[in-house]
């Protein structure tokens, strides 16, 4: 399939918006600090508030979570399961390419999060590939811009990934 | 933090990162990652078409940056992290982080904007890259720490970042 075959959908979203999403929980500590544990990053920012006011007046998230905010639990009593990185799922599906993975990421960091925070996200496809043969299985390239915004509507970061996806 | 991590050219500390099937899972799942990939070995081999469960990047970008302000200090803020991962980061291996400080730009009399190129490797061969922007303060005043620079000063940051 070249990029001139790929399917109308596909086209029609190329430079535009698509999803927008929100956060289905405000900001936790813990729930920052417990990935600082999985990554044994005991930075003192993350953890320790009285270090903590000299610099950003209260613990800060890790930035590395940034997307991660917009990530529900596996399972919730009352809400539908959602993947995280929406975008990606339904292009692979119009692809019908169903396995992908991250193979860059570029990914800047504006305003802290601090606990309380509400982050929302606005998800944009930037570009596909032409067809590609890969070590893992024919597939193409595509490209995701993500904007992220707290609750006062200021930018908290922007990231741009970029995906393979696949098949056997 | 010594003046010597602050000159273009040099080269920061070695470090190695164990990978486990459990360091994996850990991070996939406190990042709330929940694809397959990141936590089910069958799946992964089987489905995915991988080695081995992979570790996910949210996981790769903490490590990195934790790579980053452990050298630099707890006031060291990460303007942008870009990396580019060239082969599957699977359990059982040492992960090691080469850095070298690629530049360095004046954001003010007191604080710099450093770039450092990180190199990630298993067996010695190059398995993720990554190039940090982040900023320092190079005073022992802590109102100079780049946490202190107003919206507009740290957005100007970012125009640095591209040069």
């Amino acid at each position: 399939m070249e990029n001139s075959s790929l399917p109308p959908q596909i086209k029609d979203w190329i430079g535009k918006t698509v999803v927008k999403d929100s956060s289905p929980f405000i900001v936790q500590s813990v729930l920052w600090q417990n990935f600082c544990s999985a990554i044994e990053d005991g930075n003192s920012l993350y953890w320790d508030a009285e270090v903590a006011k000299n610099h950003t007046n209260q613990i800060v998230a890790h930035p590395a979570l940034l997307p991660s905010w917009l990530h529900d639990f596996e399972w919730h009593p009352n809400r539908d399961k959602k993947m995280p990185m929406q975008l990606h799922f339904l292009i692979k599906e119009a692809l019908e390419l169903p396995l992908g993975i991250v193979t860059e990421v570029d990914i800047e960091f504006y305003e802290p999060i601090y606990d309380g925070d509400h982050i929302s996200a606005e998800q944009k496809l930037l570009s596909v590939s032409e067809e590609v043969d890969t070590s893992l299985g024919k597939g193409r390239y595509w490209s995701i811009e993500v904007i992220f915004k707290n609750q006062t509507e200021n930018i908290v970061g922007k990231q741009n990934m970029h995906f393979l996806g696949y098949k056997k | 933090m010594t003046a010597d991590i602050l000159q273009p050219l040099t080269k920061l500390k070695v470090i190695t990162q164990n990978i486990t099937i459990k360091s994996i899972q850990n991070g996939a799942i406190s990042s709330r990652d929940w694809a397959p990939l990141h936590s089910n070995q069958t799946w992964a081999i089987n489905k995915g078409n991988l080695p081995n469960i992979i570790m996910n990047n949210y996981t790769l970008n903490g490590l990195i940056i934790k790579y980053v302000t452990d050298i630099y200090g707890h006031a060291s803020r990460v303007a942008k992290v870009s990396f580019k991962i060239m082969k599957p980061i699977c359990p059982e291996t040492s992960l090691e982080f080469h850095g070298h400080v690629a530049q360095k730009q004046k954001i003010d009399t007191s604080r710099s904007l450093l770039c450092i190129d990180l190199l990630m490797q298993v067996n010695e061969k190059p398995t993720a890259s990554a190039k940090i922007y982040l900023a320092v303060n190079e005073t022992s005043n802590v109102e100079d720490s780049p946490w202190n620079l107003n919206s507009s000063e740290w957005a100007a940051c970012f125009k640095l970042c591209s040069n």
